[in-house]
């Protein structure tokens, strides 16, 4: 058990005072935890490893501040360092080819798809999608980026609450983000060709502006 | 009227909820004129929700107690 010498005694207002500004992120921890490890148990031990570091360095915290942040960059930190070698699957791509890569290229590609039947094709494909292919898609990320769009697009932080939590700079988070999704989508749209979501077979030359899509009732 | 080009560049500084209010209010107003960039948003948009609620989880309560004893235990 670490020495606590320079810690006051632990009083119930520090208790109080922690468990008011760290408990309510409990969710938020769990969830970005089980993003990252894709493991209940992974995501449980990493969980209780962030609340533990967070209340033995409490008084290093600055009360008031970002609580939040601090909390993601604990979690972030213990993931890199002590889970992500053992809870890695996919083999990462690497990311410089993506680099020209079509921004939005699931939307391009639902563009160049026969006409169908449903109302809303593009919703119809989204449906389908099932957690297996959205986690095999983001493995596919490298070290870093899968961190980085995880904490943008899935648990919602800012940028400047990225850089904090990743310890880089808020360019580095923008770069990140650009080149990761570029990837994320190509990889997702691989996804719903292999689970046979979409069809590569029968496209048609690219639209310039694709509305059969989204008009609803042929209008 | 912003061009369309200028707005794609700027849809993902969007949906983070990035951009300055001046880039917001421009975009925005293009949107409401502009079907096919409007198409495009809504379906990024869907995209990152789906995404976002099938890979959610919420914390188990067994794990939530053992985290409120943590600090009980030092």
């Amino acid at each position: 058990m670490t020495a606590m010498t320079t810690q006051n005694p632990v009083d119930e207002e520090t208790r109080k005072a922690f468990s008011e500004a760290a408990f309510p992120h409990m969710d938020e921890m769990y969830a970005a935890a089980m993003r990252m490890t894709k493991n209940p148990q992974a995501a449980e031990d990493l969980v209780s490893d962030v609340f533990s570091k967070a209340w033995k360095s409490f008084h290093q915290f600055e009360r008031g501040t970002n609580m939040r942040a601090w909390l993601y960059r604990i979690l972030t930190n213990s993931y890199i360092n002590d889970y992500r070698k053992k809870v890695r699957h996919g083999v990462p791509v690497a990311i410089d080819q993506y680099e020209n890569q079509d921004e939005f290229y699931i939307f391009n590609q639902l563009a160049r798809q026969p006409a169908r039947e449903e109302e809303d094709p593009a919703k119809a494909v989204l449906a389908k999608f099932a957690e297996k292919d959205i986690t095999n898609a983001m493995d596919q990320l490298p070290e870093g980026y899968r961190e980085t769009v995880i904490l943008s697009d899935l648990q919602g932080l800012s940028y400047e609450e990225i850089s904090k939590s990743l310890e880089i700079p808020i360019g580095t988070v923008r770069s990140r983000l650009n080149r990761g999704r570029r990837q994320l989508q190509k990889a997702l749209w691989d996804e719903a060709v292999k689970s046979g979501y979409v069809t590569e077979k029968e496209m048609t030359p690219m639209k310039r502006w694709s509305f059969r899509l989204f008009r609803p009732g042929g209008k | 009227m912003q061009s369309c080009e200028k707005v794609i560049q700027s849809i993902w500084e969007f949906l983070d909820r990035e951009l300055d209010a001046t880039g917001l209010a421009e975009l925005q107003k293009h949107l409401v004129l502009c079907r096919s960039c409007f198409t495009r948003v809504e379906f990024e948009r869907a995209l990152r929700d789906n995404c976002k609620t099938k890979t959610a989880h919420i914390c188990p309560d067994k794990l939530k107690l053992k985290i409120r004893q943590i600090i009980e235990l030092y």
